[in-house]
């Protein structure tokens, strides 16, 4: 193992390990199923690097590792090897022996992350991961409720982990196809609603084709774009005019970046809404239809519109890499996370909906601290509403470390006396 | 399931069929004598169309002794191919026994197919509960020339668990490959019967690959020698027409780390996926080969078919085609996840197309001669 190089670490930093190793002292975490088989990595306090290619053998290694280092971040492998701490990585790869299957959202992939608060951000991506677990990994890709694993990752995200025996062995073009379908990328409305000849001109040779739309229970893309329908439909109804309705088109064209613009847009809903006499849209509702009359041709741009309602709202929020890399080091269940001193949880389906991060996963104790606070801050956190002024404050220590880790306040120059 | 000796002929890889062969106890020498001519030929035929990239010929009337010839040929010609050691030529000839299997397939009632299916490991599921079941194809979508005479039971939809089907997709690319164009539904995958057998292809193309790169000791044998040589010569004619140092005026070492890896897939005969064909031919293109140069760059590949790829690349790069088309930008490289194995150069800002990698290394290398000849 690497010995660690570092300089001298500041006060801020010297508080923040001191936190985890007590921690850790205590509650060191679970080791994860075959955790001999995996490649461990850490990245220290002061670090500027992370050391990678670690195994252990024995649960009392983990742990005093756990307790001797208190690691800023703790990460392994979500694939097994035969010599999990062999090096260089392409000769370890050769001792692969399958991987979890992991998806990774992220804050960061929220379109106008910035613009929303943490708890904001939180509350988003949970609602994602809700969906993704329900709508496509239970209901359409078949796994069992209880062989999906959710974990609030500490930060500012959401991991699912699925360790079922017919995933472990997918390379990374398998799961490659998983983000795709996920994601609805290269989605291709000509393979799902192919055109058939619906009539033959002798005269001219030529013939007319139109899309078949195959039906609801299709399975896959084609029940999604169904059902977004619905929801488009119903939407674009309960607004008052075609102005409104323009404009809500729009806006999803924006914020799900279909590139669909304004005149198009239009066509659309005057395609719905004016021709057929205001009954196109209720048909294709009660009908359980895309076309109603032979003139009316909705093109693949109302296709677009229904398929980003059901699509995993934001686009590239599973983050690839993560789960197509195969030999990526995810972050540790039950470590700690070094940027908020949350604690990385497992978080049953059933409870997400409640899950509060700021809550449930305060994992320091809460002995007073003293820290200098840069600016004033608010925050309901561990079940307590904090309004913090700026200067000299007492928090419990899990606000303390939040604080000083996100570098909102700083240690008092007293704090070693204590 | 008994087969008979007429169906087992078209199938020499499954279990039966070498039941069958074994137990014919011919020792290789005896194989190997003038007794056997017709076998020897046969195999050798076998991996000559391969080489080819033959049209299969499905001849159905056929006598006993057709049969057992053709039974009989398939293991020598694995020990032919395993011969050369050229693993090139096991990827073409696996590759060929896939399609030849696949042609046969076509024409076999359903319930031979699943069975086939099972054993080569894509075993079909219920329809899953919820699931709307019916025609795959719409009644107008149906060609009645591809499935003569077959009552409703080969229009039935299959389910295969979409477990066992990514791996078997692998190398078979087309928008109508994607999970995310198929009908997923609890697990599993609705295919008609053609795209299954598609899947049965790569099936067989894996069972008959397996092994071919064993290390074997022939006999020393006259008539081995030569029908052994007979068909380097044959697969070198192939190749020859294009080695990696004669790329005229393309310059390895400036070649960005995926087009090196695409490049490097199909001059071992991997089959390539069809973007990583499409950006490496537009590469090629920009970076001064003529179509005819990067034909010869495909003909290894493994499902090479002269025509088609001519076509395609002429199409590419503009000669046959109102548009030429630009070299794909990394980020579109990355999506289609033939990024392989970025380096630091990639990883600089500015990196947004391996075509700026190709022009900044040559800049580099050029500047570095100048450093050490000064
Ligand atoms: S970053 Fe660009 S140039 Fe580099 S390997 Fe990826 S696609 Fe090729």
């Amino acid at each position: 193992m690497a010995t660690e190089e570092r300089e001298p670490l500041t006060p801020e930093q010297q508080f923040l390990r001191r936190c985890f190793i007590d921690h850790y002292v205590r509650s060191p975490p679970e080791a994860p199923y075959r955790f001999t088989r995996r490649e461990w990595g850490f990245f220290p306090f002061g670090g500027k690097m992370m050391f990678r290619h670690i195994s252990f053998t024995r649960k009392e290694e983990l742990d005093a590792f756990f307790r001797q280092r208190a690691p800023m971040h703790a990460y392994h492998s979500s694939a097994y090897y035969s010599e999990p701490s062999l090096q260089p990585m392409g000769e370890k790869v050769k001792t692969w022996m399958g991987a979890d299957l992991i998806f990774d959202l992220d804050a960061d992939h929220i379109p106008n992350s910035e613009k929303l608060s943490y708890v904001e951000q939180l509350e988003k991506v949970k609602e994602e991961m809700d969906r993704l677990v329900r709508d496509f990994l239970i209901s359409d890709l078949g796994f069992r409720k209880e062989g999906v694993e959710l974990f609030f990752s500490g930060g500012r995200g959401y991991h699912a982990h699925i360790r079922d025996p017919s995933v472990l062995p997918m390379d990374s073009r398998d799961r490659r196809q998983l983000v795709d379908y996920i994601t609805g990328n290269n989605l291709d409305f000509d393979v799902l609603f192919p055109d058939r000849t619906v009539e033959v001109n002798k005269r001219f040779g030529s013939s007319k084709k139109r899309r078949n739309f195959r039906n609801r229970g299709h399975g896959g893309w084609v029940t999604k774009i169904y059902k977004g329908k619905d929801s488009l439909l119903n939407e674009m109804l309960a607004l008052p005019d075609n102005k409104s309705r323009v404009q809500k088109l729009l806006e999803i064209s924006r914020t799900k970046k279909l590139g669909i613009g304004q005149q198009k847009c239009s066509s659309i809903v005057e395609d719905l809404f004016k021709k057929g006499g205001g009954v196109t849209v209720k048909r294709m509702l009660e009908e359980d239809m895309f076309q109603v009359t032979s003139t009316n041709t909705i093109d693949t741009d109302f296709l677009k519109f229904a398929a980003s309602y059901s699509s995993i709202n934001l686009s590239g929020e599973t983050d690839e890499p993560v789960t197509t890399d195969t030999k990526r080091l995810i972050r540790c269940p039950g470590s700690l996370h070094g940027k908020t001193g949350f604690r990385v949880i497992s978080v049953p389906l059933d409870r997400l909906p409640s899950f509060d991060p700021l809550r449930d996963a305060v994992a320091l104790g809460r002995d007073p601290v003293e820290v200098s606070l840069n600016e004033g801050f608010s925050i309901t956190m561990g079940g307590e509403d904090f309004d913090l002024k700026q200067g000299r404050v007492s928090v419990p220590k899990f606000l303390a470390y939040f604080l000083v880790a996100r570098g909102k306040a700083k240690m008092l120059p007293d704090a070693f006396l204590l | 399931m008994e087969w008979d000796m007429n169906r087992l002929s078209r199938y020499p890889f499954l279990a039966q069929a070498r039941e069958y062969v074994k137990a014919q106890e011919i020792p290789l020498e005896e194989m190997l004598s003038a007794k056997n001519a017709s076998v020897q030929n046969r195999a050798l035929k076998r991996v000559e169309d391969a080489v080819d990239g033959a049209e299969i010929e499905r001849d159905f009337r056929r006598t006993r002794e057709d049969n057992i010839t053709d039974l009989l040929s398939y293991p020598l010609s694995r020990f032919l191919v395993a011969s050369t050691g050229d693993r090139t030529l096991a990827k073409w000839f696996s590759h060929h026994e896939g399609e030849r299997a696949r042609a046969f397939l076509s024409s076999e009632p359903l319930d031979i197919v699943l069975s086939m299916g099972t054993e080569l490991g894509l075993p079909t599921v219920q329809a899953p509960a919820g699931a709307q079941t019916g025609p795959v194809k719409a009644p107008w979508e149906v060609d009645p020339r591809a499935l003569p005479d077959r009552g409703e039971m080969e229009q039935k939809e299959l389910w295969l668990p979409f477990t066992s089907f990514l791996p078997a997709r692998r190398n078979i690319s087309g928008a109508s490959w994607n999970l995310v164009n198929l009908g997923v539904v609890n697990g599993n995958l609705r295919l008609n019967r053609e795209q299954y057998t598609r899947l049965l292809q790569e099936k067989v193309r894996e069972r008959v690959e397996e092994g071919l790169d064993m290390k074997v000791r022939p006999p020393k044998l006259e008539s081995l020698d030569a029908m052994i040589s007979r068909l380097k010569a044959k697969v070198d004619g192939r190749k020859k027409d294009y080695s990696p140092t004669e790329m005229g005026k393309l310059t390895i070492t400036r070649l960005p780390p995926c087009m090196r890896q695409v490049l490097g897939m199909s001059q071992s005969g991997e089959n390539l996926p069809h973007h990583g064909r499409f950006a490496l031919v537009t590469f090629l293109h920009t970076a001064g080969m003529s179509s005819e140069e990067i034909f010869k760059v495909f003909m290894n590949a493994p499902d090479f078919k002269g025509d088609i790829v001519r076509y395609q690349i002429e199409h590419i790069t503009g000669a046959s085609s109102a548009t030429s088309y630009m070299v794909p930008n990394c980020d579109t490289m990355k999506t289609g996840g033939i990024c392989y194995n970025p380096d630091g150069l990639c990883e600089k800002e500015w990196m947004t197309n391996p075509m700026i990698y190709y022009r900044v290394k040559g800049k580099k290398m050029a500047s570095k001669r100048e450093d050490t000849a000064s």
